[in-house]
């Protein structure tokens, strides 16, 4: 029987997050009881979220098999969303409790993205990473490896330096492919701590990864307006508003990411620059 | 005996409404949707409609923002927030919820509030209310759009208050 829970663990702990879960692993382990909880909470999964009786579908889930931390996540999302953040909590921790290899990474991530807590972020990567390695995995919206998105911590407590380092050694590890925002994020921290010369290197990286959002060129309009290269600020400046105006900018279902730019940002560059 | 999980559901699914003994979990008495906002006459204006009360989706389902978009926000907030002396040990996250309708209008407006470790508490009255009324100021909601087609939408603002002051402003 433990033989049979250590496997059905070992197959739990590699279920990504909303990934469906095979619930046949509660079968072969004999556990008849989660396996009706984990159809409960399949069928839950496909009803509107946050409905009441998507609720009520998790409930049943957590009432069979009080050890199914999917579904205490899952229950907590729609209070995340709606900014009911005590609710959202109370259900996660369930969750953390129960699987913190599988949830320490979501937890952190969310208490960055939707209340900028970098300190309690920050907190929860640092304990998924002394439980997970090598690899402690990416954000829910796939953006980040969780190591760049602790860099992001790190800028918003003010330890601009121990950020860069923190991007650039993840940079260079290797076998990692570089995310979309990685060199981007590098490149305004560079800006930021008055490296501006570095900073138009990292950012035509970034645009050789990916060439279609305004940030990349209105923070190479920037850095070049800082080294004094004129016509290249102007330049850049000009592509940066094209694609703002073109809706290609930063932006995110939820939040306002970091390091995202504004039209007024761009209208207020081309008036003083 | 095998029993079918349909009946499994049901059982549990009419247990789960009755929470435990003193073990009331945040958040378990269901409305229709969670964070929905019914309308209370002590607390709401009288002349907020929404345009179709039936279906009032989150501002993430939909176009939505503010004129001016977040910087407006932030310097609205800048210019007309002021730091009263009792605020100075207030420390946590408020949050208002409420809804803007397809004509751009906000009511409903409702008030949650959490310490620095996400339970519950009570900022200083004058704080919350400063927060409220000049949330309830705000003029330039646009109205909610999907494929040319005009909603309402619930919207909130997270304001992390550090001493007494605003030092972020989210979504």
């Amino acid at each position: 029987m433990k033989i049979r829970y250590l496997t059905l663990l070992f197959f739990l702990q590699i279920q990504p997050i909303h990934a469906q879960i095979n619930c046949n692993v509660y079968k072969w382990a004999g556990d008849t009881v989660c396996f009706r909880a984990c159809q409960i909470y399949e069928t839950a999964n496909h009803t509107r979220q946050g409905s009441r009786f998507s609720q009520m579908l998790y409930d049943s889930v957590i009432a069979i098999c009080p050890f199914f931390d999917m579904a205490y996540m899952e229950k907590a999302v729609p209070y995340l969303k709606r900014g009911d953040f005590v609710s959202w909590r109370f259900w996660m921790d369930k969750a953390v409790a129960i699987n913190p290899k599988e949830h320490l990474g979501y937890r952190g991530w969310c208490r960055y993205q939707f209340l900028r807590d970098y300190a309690g972020a920050l907190a929860d990567i640092e304990a998924l990473e002394k439980i997970k390695q090598p690899n402690i995995g990416y954000s829910v919206n796939g953006d980040y490896h969780l190591v760049i998105a602790k860099a992001l911590f790190y800028k918003g407590l003010g330890q601009k330096e121990k950020a860069i380092q923190t991007i650039e050694t993840q940079l260079s590890t290797s076998g990692y492919e570089p995310g979309y925002y990685d060199y981007l994020h590098l490149a305004v921290l560079k800006i930021e701590t008055g490296k501006p010369g570095e900073a138009i290197l990292v950012l035509e990286k970034q645009r050789s990864l990916s060439a279609d959002f305004a940030e990349t060129y209105y923070y190479l309009a920037l850095a070049y307006k800082q080294t004094d290269q004129r016509p290249q600020m102007l330049e850049n400046l000009a592509l940066a508003k094209k694609l703002y105006e073109a809706g290609r900018h930063r932006k995110d279902t939820y939040d306002n990411p970091e390091d995202r730019i504004y039209r007024e940002d761009i209208d207020e560059a081309q008036a003083e620059w | 005996m095998r029993i079918p999980w349909i009946i499994l559901i049901f059982m549990t699914l009419f247990s789960a409404c009755k929470p435990a003994k003193n073990t009331r979990a945040p958040g378990s008495n269901y409305p229709n949707n969670v964070g929905d906002i019914n309308t209370d006459p002590m607390l709401d204006d009288s002349t907020f409609r929404a345009c179709r009360e039936s279906n009032i989706p989150q501002y993430y389902s939909v176009q939505s923002g503010f004129e001016g978009e977040k910087p407006a926000i932030i310097r609205y907030f800048k210019q007309n927030f002021k730091k009263e002396k009792t605020f100075a040990q207030e420390n946590g996250y408020l949050t208002i919820r409420f809804v803007v309708n397809c004509n751009g209008q906000t009511g409903r407006f409702r008030i949650m509030e959490m310490n620095p470790d996400y339970q519950p508490k009570k900022f200083h009255d004058a704080l919350s209310a400063q927060l409220l009324r000049l949330t309830k100021q705000m003029s330039g909601w646009l109205p909610g759009k999907n494929e040319n087609i005009p909603y309402d939408y619930y919207q909130y603002l997270t304001f992390t208050i550090v001493q007494g002051e605003i030092t972020q402003i989210t979504p």
